[in-house]
């Protein structure tokens, strides 16, 4: 196994503990990454919000130095880099004029071009298809048994369904049937498929933070000892922004958040240093009492 | 919001417009059953709902559309997306309309054109502190290296915030 890593900015700069302990786990699991630090931005929603086609001409210039380096897939930890790269390979797919036109400005201005022929994969659908989780127990040296875990996929990875397939996007279970193979129990929360209002912090703060806000309740109510997520913008709203959102509620929630590759890693003999834990803004401490 | 229609505002090429774009071409295909505005997390706050706005693009209503509040507070999270039965593309409609409002200089809210900024700069929407950068080496993390921005400040003299860019 042979990826092109891109762990996207915002994680290289704003979320070190998934960049660390991604590395740290797909290390261990014997996965060879090839850096590509020097990429640019994936031309996420707010760049989508400006210009559709400008966006995905950076998506596609990515894609087109992971091919140029030899490379047929790339891996990405920011379920938003995933959705903006294979909405320009099924973009590409349904509608000729925009390959068209994602081709011009991607040619004129980077003398490049782009086929549609690079696979995005996010890194749960590493461990989970590529690694699988027969492969993954060989690896396991500790379990979280008994901890109730509230998961937290990101919409991204899941939506739309109609024009890629990550997981079932009306009941998801891969990253749910990763956390029970650590021991842990994923419980029902009725809030799961919603956004966690990440996206919308930088347009409608109060909106943003009240959409994290009625998560966390519906968590907290729940029974959840934590959260575990694979998207590091929903990590933010709900670990970073959760004293906040308490302030606002006047509701203590107190309640632990992990990018899962940090949860993994713990199980695979990881240092809480080693995968980050001390950048968390929660304090995890209750939970890590349970590993053993 | 206005709720009654005003045929005086109707903009009849908008349609055209709307579905000869990427983000717009699956507007023609909704027969509005309002599953996407009874599973949208923000319908509730929105000026106009979002089954409203695909009725509204073909009706030719582009000011009130480029105008509104709701647009920019969809999180483009895809629900309405996922469960609309006709495959109507409504999160990429919405973005498709955010391009509209800001090329017709209806609006560009500060966000964007702060993230504008930074991407045309340094090709990141956002870039490591000298702090994070310091913590990235304490972690032995590989240094984020520097991103040829030519591509992308030719990319983004393309587009309605060109403008802006230059000026810091
Ligand atoms: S769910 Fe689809 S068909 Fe129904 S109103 Fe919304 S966009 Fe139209
Ligand atoms: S993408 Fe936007 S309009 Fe669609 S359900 Fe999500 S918030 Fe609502």
């Amino acid at each position: 196994m042979r990826y092109g890593y891109f762990p996207g900015c915002y994680v290289l700069s704003r979320k070190l503990q998934y960049d660390l302990s991604a590395r740290n786990v797909m290390k261990k699991l014997g996965v060879e990454i090839v850096e590509m630090t020097d990429a640019p931005c994936c031309g996420p929603a707010i760049v989508k919000s400006v210009d559709y086609s400008v966006a995905s001409a950076l998506s596609a210039r990515i894609l087109a130095m992971t091919k140029e380096r030899g490379l047929n897939t790339l891996v990405t930890l920011c379920p938003e880099c995933f959705s903006s790269f294979i909405k320009v390979n099924t973009g590409f797919k349904e509608d000729v004029k925009f390959k068209e036109e994602v081709n011009h400005i991607l040619s004129s201005t980077a003398g490049l071009k782009y086929n549609g022929d690079v696979e995005p994969k996010h890194i749960l659908q590493v461990v989970y298809e590529d690694i699988g989780l027969k492969g993954l127990s060989e690896h396991i040296i500790k379990r979280f048994n008994g901890v109730k875990v509230a998961v937290q996929p990101g919409c991204h990875f899941l939506r739309a369904s109609t024009s890629y397939y990550a997981d079932d996007p009306e009941d998801p279970r891969m990253l749910d049937e990763v956390v029970e193979s650590l021991g842990m129990e994923s419980v029902y929360w009725p809030l799961k498929l919603w956004c966690c209002g990440a996206p919308t912090l930088a347009f409608d703060r109060e909106l943003s933070l009240k959409l994290a806000g009625r998560k966390l309740r519906s968590i907290k109510a729940s029974g959840a000892d934590c959260i575990v997520t694979a998207c590091p913008y929903c990590h933010t709203q709900l670990d970073q922004y959760q004293p906040m959102v308490e302030r606002r509620l006047n509701e203590k929630f107190g309640i632990p958040t992990f990018l899962f590759t940090q949860i993994l890693g713990l199980c695979m003999g990881l240092s809480p240093e080693e995968v980050g834990l001390h950048m968390n803004r929660v304090s995890p401490s209750k939970i890590l009492d349970f590993i053993g | 919001m206005e709720r009654a229609l005003n045929l005086s505002k109707v903009n009849r090429v908008f349609l055209e417009e709307v579905k000869s774009s990427h983000t717009g071409r699956t507007v023609p295909y909704c027969y509005q059953c309002g599953t996407c505005s009874s599973s949208c997390p923000v319908a509730e706050e929105m000026d106009i709902k979002p089954h409203e706005m695909v009725e509204m693009i073909k009706l030719g209503l582009t000011d009130a559309l480029i105008r509104c509040k709701a647009i920019w507070q969809c999180t483009t999270c895809y629900m309405c997306t996922e469960r609309c039965p006709q495959e109507v593309q409504l999160t990429l409609i919405i973005l498709g309309l955010r391009n509209i409002a800001m090329r017709e200089g209806a609006v560009i809210p500060e966000a964007v054109k702060e993230s504008c900024k930074n991407l045309y700069e340094t090709g990141r929407l956002v870039t490591p502190s000298r702090f994070q950068r310091q913590q990235r080496e304490k972690l032995k993390l590989p240094e984020v290296l520097q991103v040829d921005t030519e591509p992308i400040k030719g990319m983004m003299k393309k587009t309605a915030v060109a403008g802006i860019l230059e000026v810091k």
